[in-house]
């Protein structure tokens, strides 16, 4: 045993010294833990273990052209609201990468994206459980200036192991401006895109006749001028049944249009999408976060402030028309309303609709499994709100220790489609963040926020308070009470705080207390957070 | 050209042709970078384009009936978990509908009212508690994270799966002999609004490893409230509640058969069972399903139903 050790020591330290003279090692560590206790009042449930944590550590090593990494990770057991058929330990992804400018190559694991992954994105987010990464081959080559090719072929990661379908991809993307030379300088710049891609699944449904390859493609365009910028996806699927279509045969389709436009002090951002039939796995029986091959990104604003996050908005790959419309103003600095330091003014819009949808004959209901489901014009929009969101923020500093932002909501959220629960839900919401730093090194943050609802669970307030001492240290303490619970006994403080320690790169949290039952979102990907109640400990290091 | 040291020699852009090189022409051999690269393009789009099946309809596959030549075919147990607030829950009810036209009597379903989709509303709609003690502790025993979900032939808590994987798990477990006989005969007992059953199990050839035997009571035709997203509204008064678990006749695991090595050829078990009724159980409707499976592994070995 004592040899055994003395081994790894020395390979460790061999490869660190190798590393300090020949390449680059690099990765980090994240450890979660949370002891739990059971709260009924909350729906906080009884945990076995008492203790659950996940872990994660990476080690990546580049050497010139070649690089190498792997990451471990460690589920004893899975904490909650996080898929349980994580539990256990491994090393989930591994890959080696050599790249020349002509060609590059990956083997092992790899994260990709083509275009704004309508038609492919693997990527992984541990707080929603999230991880579709490919174990295959990916090929990158640039034959020619301006030219980009991209192959790959593999896997996804389902839990430790890997799924069943197979994945198949291409993507081509041209630069105009590269590619002719007589374009070099040109302020006009075009880039052109597209890709393919096809997934494999043996077919062994004794009910279905299903397409055991099923295809799809994306032309993409990116123009700029000056401070303008226009660019857009449309993407295409062929029959693809499955259980998030109810095993319909039609056609899968989405499209995502953006324009933008800065000038001075003043932004402006419009972006439309649309979704019909659009959800695209390895595995066709898979649901919630697994296996997906594509993206389909939310067009709302990406709330930050708590009670601002109760009701998130969650892509609807079913079927969906939505659009968003920022503007974002810059107040002049030192004029009367600018104030001394410049105000931002931020102005948002989303909103998000179901899309027709027609029998496709007399006798077959709309969507009927193992039917062609139903046709929608492509141009017409749903009845139903799924989601409506009108916000303002206003940002000014008013000393150099003082600042403060302001925001107002107004929102519908369709609680039956997002969570299937409920019905549509109107909510006003404030929020005043307040930040005052009286030395260089300490910083007292204030957050008071109020949400306003006759629906769900009612009226809520919140107060937060953070300390920061730097570099080291950092306070704070959280109240969300849901005084307008019509459940009287449900009135609950969801008091939480927390104490960190953070030196170098190395950063301690012991946080404790009640957190309510929360939808976590990320670019339109949701999971359910489970109440809690208990103590979390969190270790962040990176090297 | 790549410069990779581990190789016999650089490897050319010409190893990446892929076609085989020798046999070009001089002019293919040696075309322009763009025309090389290019060609290639069309090439891998050109196989990726041909990565698509189109299915032209009819899309689902005929009837099979459950027909076999075996004499005692296997049956296939599925757990169905669900919720009378469950909107896609009516999608696995389809699945199961399917497989049993499919397969007829060979699918054994049971449809167990759990969880948070099936809380019974205090007023109005979904006020039907469908819930049961022995859905409690299968909570407990499975860690769900979504609905609908279920087993095929298992209890084993890590094997949940979604609704529609279960047909092709149910076509791996049907085909061939089970090891197990079971026979059940039932008796309603109207004065007493009582049911009794006689299951008696006989092996078929040695068995290794403890086995269990469990009996429930499930129940069809219970027309009550349900959410299917596929309707619009969502909320259907008179949704038809099929293989609803009602309760069990020896406990949720059930009951040691044999012994703790298994069972030899020709071994037999019988015992009865009787249960009471709830005044809201239609006995007409009642299943009595009895279902044997592995003490490891949960894997079921055979089950049976025989109504009323």
């Amino acid at each position: 045993m004592k040899r055994r050790i003395l081994t790894i020591i020395v390979l460790i330290g061999s490869v660190a010294t190798f590393a300090q003279t020949t390449g680059h090692l690099s990765g980090n560590f994240q450890l979660d833990a949370q002891l739990y206790r059971t709260d009924s009042l909350i729906g906080a449930p009884k945990v076995d273990e008492k203790l659950l944590s996940n872990s994660y550590a990476n080690f990546r090593y580049d050497f010139g052209k070649f690089s190498a990494g792997l990451r471990y990770e460690g589920y004893l057991n899975t904490l909650q609201g996080i898929d349980p058929k994580y539990d256990g330990v491994g090393v989930p992804y591994l890959f080696a990468d050599y790249q020349t400018e002509d060609l590059g190559f990956t083997v092992g694991s790899f994260y990709e994206q083509f275009g704004s992954g309508l038609l492919l994105r693997s990527w992984e987010d541990k707080n929603l459980g999230v991880d579709n990464s490919i174990n295959g081959v990916r090929v990158r080559s640039t034959p020619i200036k301006g030219i980009r090719i991209t192959g790959l072929i593999g896997k996804q990661r389902q839990y430790f192991s890997l799924g069943k379908g197979l994945v198949r991809a291409f993507d081509g993307e041209i630069s105009l401006n590269e590619l002719i030379k007589s374009w070099n300088e040109k302020t006009t710049r075009l880039t052109l895109g597209g890709s393919f891609v096809s997934k494999y699944q043996k077919d062994e449904d004794p009910v279905y006749k299903l397409p055991e390859n099923v295809g799809g493609w994306a032309p993409r365009i990116q123009l700029n001028r000056g401070g303008f910028s226009l660019s857009g996806e449309y993407a295409r699927k062929v029959n693809d049944p499955s259980a998030d279509n109810n095993f319909i045969y039609k056609p899968g389709e989405a499209m995502l249009l953006n324009a933008s436009y800065s000038v001075n002090r003043l932004g402006i951002n419009v972006t439309a999408k649309r979704v019909d039939n659009m959800s695209y796995r390895s595995d066709r029986a898979e649901n919630l976060n697994k296996l997906l091959i594509n993206y389909l990104p939310a067009i709302s604003k990406n709330q930050i402030y708590s009670l601002m996050n109760i009701y998130p908005y969650s892509s609807q790959s079913k079927g969906e028309m939505g659009i968003q419309a920022e503007l974002s103003y810059q107040l002049k600095r030192g004029s009367k309303i600018g104030g001394k330091y410049g105000t931002q003014v931020s102005l948002n819009f989303s909103a998000a609709n179901s899309i027709v949808k027609n029998a496709i004959n007399d006798t077959t209901p709309i969507g009927a499994n193992g039917t062609l489901g139903y046709s929608s014009p492509f141009f017409k929009v749903g009845k139903d709100v799924y989601f409506r969101d009108l916000n303002i923020e206003i940002s000014r500093k008013f000393s150099p220790k003082f600042k403060a932002i302001l925001m107002g909501q107004h929102l519908k959220y369709n609680q039956l489609v997002m969570e299937g629960k409920g019905g549509m839900v109107k909510a006003s919401v404030a929020v005043a963040d307040l930040t005052w730093k009286p030395t260089d090194e300490q910083a007292l943050r204030v957050e008071l926020q109020g949400l306003w609802t006759k629906q769900d669970k009612g009226n809520w307030a919140m107060i937060l308070a953070e300390y920061s001492i730097s570099p080291h240290w950092f306070f704070a303490i959280t109240d969300q009470w849901n005084y307008g619970n019509s459940d009287v006994g449900k009135r609950v403080h969801y008091i939480y705080g927390s104490i960190a320690y953070v030196r170098n790169a190395n950063r301690i949290q012991f946080s404790s207390g009640k957190q309510r039952e929360g939808i976590l979102c990320v670019g339109g990907v949701c999971r359910n957070v489970p109440a809690m109640n208990g103590l979390t400990v969190s270790i962040t290091s990176s090297f | 050209m790549i410069n990779i040291p581990l190789f016999r020699r650089p490897i050319r852009w010409e190893d990446l042709w892929v076609l085989p090189y020798e046999n070009l022409s001089p002019v293919t051999r040696h075309p322009s970078p763009v025309t090389r690269h290019l060609s290639q393009f069309l090439v891998l789009l050109l196989l990726l384009l041909t990565s698509c099946d189109i299915i032209q309809a009819p899309f689902i596959e005929t009837a099979d009936n459950g027909s076999t030549t075996t004499t005692n075919p296997k049956k296939v147990l599925l757990f169905d978990f669900t919720g009378h607030t469950c909107k896609s829950c009516p999608k696995a009810h389809k699945t199961i509908d399917q497989l049993v036209v499919l397969y007829g009597d060979r699918i054994v379903p049971i449809a167990f009212h759990l969880g948070y989709f099936a809380k019974p509303l205090t007023s109005g709609k979904f006020t039907t508690d469908f819930r049961t003690p022995e859905g409690t502790l299968l909570e407990k025993h499975f860690d769900f994270v979504s609905f609908p979900t279920g087993t095929v032939q298992t209890l084993n808590c890590l094997q949940l799966q979604p609704y529609a994987s279960w047909s092709t798990t149910a076509v791996a477990n049907i085909t061939g002999d089970a090891p197990v006989k079971i026979g059940i005969t039932t008796e309603y007992l109207a004065g007493l609004n009582a049911v009794r059953a006689q299951v008696t199990l006989r092996a078929l050839e040695p068995i290794t490893g403890q086995l269990n035997l469990a009996v429930y009571l499930a129940e069809d035709s219970i027309t009550d409230w349900q959410k299917d997203e596929d309707f619009d509204p969502m909320d259907i008064p008179d949704y038809l509640h099929n293989h609803v678990f009602r309760t069990s006749l020896n406990g949720l695991w059930g009951q040691a058969v044999g012994n703790a090595d298994g069972m030899v050829k020709d071994y037999t078990f019988e015992a009865a069972f009787s249960k009471i009724l709830n005044p809201g159980w239609k006995s007409k409707n009642c299943v009595m399903i009895a279902f044997v499976y592995r003490e490891d592994t949960k894997e079921v070995v055979q089950v049976e139903a025989k109504e009323f």
